[in-house]
């Protein structure tokens, strides 16, 4: 490009530092900006994992949030509607705490008595209305310690 | 027996490395020429050793010689060949094998190219690269088990556990007994998307190195001019195009196979391989800068610096399982060791910059903050928020846990919220920074350059916020289209559209005044005497249709899922064409070529705003030998959209079924505009005829040099 003068004076100290100032805060705004969001998007839409048993004490402080939660499927109560598209089922943790569950999409696969469960959604004091099913099933890949995930989405 | 000798073949390259990197540090302290030539012979050896070992790991599992435990575990008797040799990277410890043994040969490229032009570098870049080979080379040969015993004898009981289960960690591995068959390669990987991913992935990882190591060598040795500059800038151009192929064919492996309807997740693995992207691509900017100006030198050294540690990072994430993912690869005991050499590195760089930093002072101050150095700072500070973002999001889990007990994840809406607005604003000193003269300007002569791109785009933006059609689809359920963020964002892409087409028709005009060349002429010189510029500005334009792809998925998708009965259907409306009616034929099991599975598949009738435009299959496989069933997407394309549909189960043989179904608006100009963008950067990182005549003159001319002094 020709746009290069041959500018070969030596700049004067002052306007440069005044420039430095400035580059400096425009620097320091724009990374303001950037932890304000990263904070308050942080806030609004980390999902805390509990456990079915932290999840019932918490009680009413989380029945708005997004949460995670994870368990094993129980053998009992796994019911399909396939016309209407709304699967049923329960988990339950290592104490016996259960946790009653309502997703809407379709039944998934690995969807078994004893396959862990990892729910993402909302609980409402009663049941969890999943919209995401993380479950993982071990599978013969990469030895015992493998497993195979499915995910499955809730339509909005 | 072959085993064994890949074994010893793998052994002796990490020796070698190990010998490599000594041999060079020493001989450049010392000044023996004849170490430093060794150390070169070393590179040239690992390198061979390494492709031996490949070789006889391929042999393996063609041969299916299942008493080697790798072999086992990612191969079957029923696989076809050609998945037995991609089979090398389908699980952790051959993928570690396939990433050295591209390290071995970009390291060995970087040596023999630069070993006249960069002599005084070519020590340390050794060092680095063969250090870095090493690391690698040291976890998939098991050598780490040496550690157990003593490690034992401390007491560290967990420690000594993990380092004796990496003997097991090695491609090579043999098992007491042999099973009768292996497991297999797992499903989703066996698609061609899956197969030349990992190896685009790694090449633009492992392409990260070399500048790092012309980094290291240009700071321990002082000579912090131009010459590591501009030697590495083609290595940087050349990893990057890598890792944006891979980044791409990833991306449509997920849409195509994974059948979610989408294309990125935010997961952490595919966050791995964007970091170091996000960095990288901001360093291709800022070295600009250093060339022309002499500024942002430790800037740009940092900027390589997080790279490398950030490509060992991504290797760390896919390998270890610290972050939960649904990439279906294990928890492993390589996680401490690789987080180790991460911190190690980073931290001896960080004090190698900080005992460096007299030399790198710059050599002229910012003018003003309406010039292109302004901007290109700018630009790299998004960069550098879009990959902080993107930093935070993946080890929150970890972070939270640490300091609040409690862990927690974010997922998409958070990525999305944060760093949507970001490269909203990227797009903005895309547009800008061409137009702006280095040093300083005056307002009104860029004023005068941007009064079209302005204009054009300030009309996208309001027509879109009063076209009706929009805002009755706005309040559609099942869509998530926000006008104004919308319109605002396309405005900025015909900004940047426009300012693209300007600069291509101000030079071709310029030339075509001067040359009296034709149009077509003037144009395809123009570009081919300016690889870079123009090769930079397609890029720039893959990236704008890029993001309308982006966009469109983004804000317009539509989602629906039914349950069908033989006869019925569903039905889905899209924003951009017309009303999809689909209708259930019934089920039908079809052939695949592989013998292991069993295809059902579903036939549907389409038809568009009442018109027959075909028949689609979505199916599912049903792998026999694994018992895992996978979902085929079926899929409508044309340059509008994608009508995208899985078919997610269904009851009594067939009699009813269920379906999801996506209009996916724009889509395609993702895939349309990721090859405009590879074929760019392919202009870019082509050698122009003169830069050719420069470096012969200059190979020729240190060959007299070195004859000379000789």
């Amino acid at each position: 490009m020709g746009e290069e003068s041959a500018d070969f004076l030596p700049c004067s100290s002052r306007p440069t530092r005044r420039n430095r100032i400035k580059f400096l805060l425009g620097g320091g705004v724009i990374a303001l900006a950037v932890i304000y969001l990263i904070f308050t998007a942080t806030q609004s839409t980390a999902a805390y994992f509990f456990t079915i048993s932290e999840l019932h004490a918490r009680g009413e402080a989380v029945y708005d949030r997004y949460v995670r939660v994870s368990g094993k499927v129980t053998a009992a109560a796994i019911q399909f509607d396939p016309r209407e598209l709304v699967l049923r089922f329960q988990i339950a943790d290592e104490n016996g705490q259960a946790l009653s569950v309502v997703f809407h999409g379709p039944k998934p696969d690995q969807l078994r008595p004893d396959a862990e469960a990892i729910l993402e959604g909302k609980f409402d004091g009663k049941v969890f209305t999943a919209q995401t099913i993380l479950l993982k099933c071990p599978s013969k890949y990469e030895e015992e310690k493998g497993i195979v995930e499915e995910k499955v989405e809730a339509v909005r | 027996m072959a085993a064994d000798l890949g074994y010893v073949a793998l052994l002796l390259a990490f020796v070698l490395s190990i010998f490599a990197a000594l041999a060079a540090w020493w001989g450049e302290r010392r000044h023996i020429i004849e170490l430093v030539l060794s150390a070169r012979n070393g590179v040239l050896a690992v390198a061979g050793s390494l492709t031996l070992a490949v070789f006889i790991e391929l042999l393996l599992l063609l041969n299916h010689d299942f008493r080697v435990m790798y072999v086992a575990q990612v191969t079957n008797r029923a696989m076809p060949a050609f998945f037995k040799l991609t089979a090398l990277w389908g699980g952790q410890a051959g993928s570690l094998l396939f990433w050295s043994w591209l390290m071995a040969l970009f390291a060995t490229a970087a040596v023999l190219s630069g070993w006249q032009r960069t002599r005084t570098l070519i020590p340390k870049v050794i060092v680095v690269t063969q250090l870095t080979l090493a690391f690698f080379l040291s976890l998939i040969s098991g050598v780490w088990a040496l550690l157990a015993s003593p490690l034992k004898a401390l007491g560290m009981t967990t420690g000594a556990e993990l380092m004796a289960e990496m003997e097991t960690f090695t491609p090579f591995y043999q098992l007491g007994l042999t099973p009768a068959d292996g497991n297999g390669l797992n499903p989703l990987l066996r698609h061609w998307g899956m197969i030349i991913h990992p190896p685009l992935l790694y090449l633009g990882f492992v392409g990260f190195v070399i500048p790092f190591a012309f980094a290291v060598a240009a700071l321990s040795t002082r000579q912090t001019g131009d010459l590591w500059i501009r030697v590495i800038r083609r290595w940087t151009l050349v990893a990057w195009l890598f890792l944006s192929m891979g980044l791409l064919v990833g991306m449509w492996w997920a849409y195509g196979v994974l059948g979610w309807g989408g294309y990125w997740g935010w997961d952490p693995v595919e966050n791995a391989a964007l970091m170091p992207w996000l960095t990288g691509t901001a360093f291709l900017h800022s070295v600009i800068i250093q060339e022309r100006r002499g500024m942002f030198k430790v800037w740009n050294m940092v900027l390589v610096m997080i790279t490398y540690s950030l490509v060992i990072f991504g290797t760390f994430l896919t390998r270890s399982g610290v972050v939960s993912s649904v990439h279906a690869f294990a928890q492993s005991g390589v996680g401490p060791l690789f987080l180790g050499f991460v911190a190690a590195t980073f931290v001896a760089s960080v004090l190698l910059l900080f005992a460096r930093l007299d030399s790198l002072r710059s050599e002229n101050m910012l003018d003003s903050l309406v010039s292109r150095e302004a901007i290109f700072l700018l630009n790299n500070l998004l960069f550098l928020a879009i990959f902080f973002v993107t930093f935070w999001g993946t080890i929150f889990p970890v972070v939270s846990e640490l300091f609040s007990g409690q862990k927690a994840i974010v997922g998409p809406p958070f990525f999305n919220r944060v760093n949507g607005p970001l490269f909203a604003l990227l797009v903005l000193t895309m547009g800008i920074a061409p137009l702006m003269p280095w040093r300083r300007t005056s307002l009104g002569k860029l004023a005068r350059l941007l009064v079209w791109p302005v204009l054009a785009g300030l009309v996208t933006t309001l027509g879109l916020l009063v076209v009706p059609t929009l805002r009755q689809f706005a309040t559609l359920p099942g869509t998530s289209l926000r006008i104004v963020p919308v319109s605002t964002f396309y405005g900025l892409l015909v900004f940047t559209l426009v300012v693209i087409g300007q600069e291509f028709w101000r030079g071709v005009r310029a030339r075509h005044r001067v040359t009296k060349e034709s149009y077509l002429s003037a144009l395809s010189n123009l570009v081919q005497y300016n690889r870079r510029r123009y090769g930079g500005y397609l890029v720039h334009l893959g990236v704008v249709m890029i993001a309308l792809g982006v966009i469109g998925t983004n804000f317009f998708k539509v989602e629906t899922q039914r349950n069908l009965a033989q006869g019925e259907s569903l039905t889905i409306i899209s924003p951009l064409t017309g009303t999809y009616r689909v209708t259930y034929e019934g089920l039908i099991s079809a052939s695949v070529a592989a013998e292991d599975v069993r295809r059902t598949a579903a036939v549907l009738k389409i038809t568009r705003g009442g018109q027959f435009i075909g028949l689609l299959q979505p199916a599912q496989d049903f792998f026999i030998a694994q018992e895992q069933a996978m979902t085929i997407p079926a899929m409508y394309h044309s340059l509008a959209e994608d009508l995208y549909i899985i078919l997610a189960g269904w009851e009594n043989g067939g009699a009813t079924a269920t379906f999801k179904a996506y209009v996916e608006p724009l889509v395609n100009w993702l895939w349309v505009g990721g090859l405009v963008f590879i074929f760019g950067t392919a202009v870019a990182v082509w050698p122009t005829q003169a830069e050719k005549r420069r470096a012969a003159v200059a190979a020729s001319a240190s060959g007299h040099a070195v004859a000379a002094r000789s």
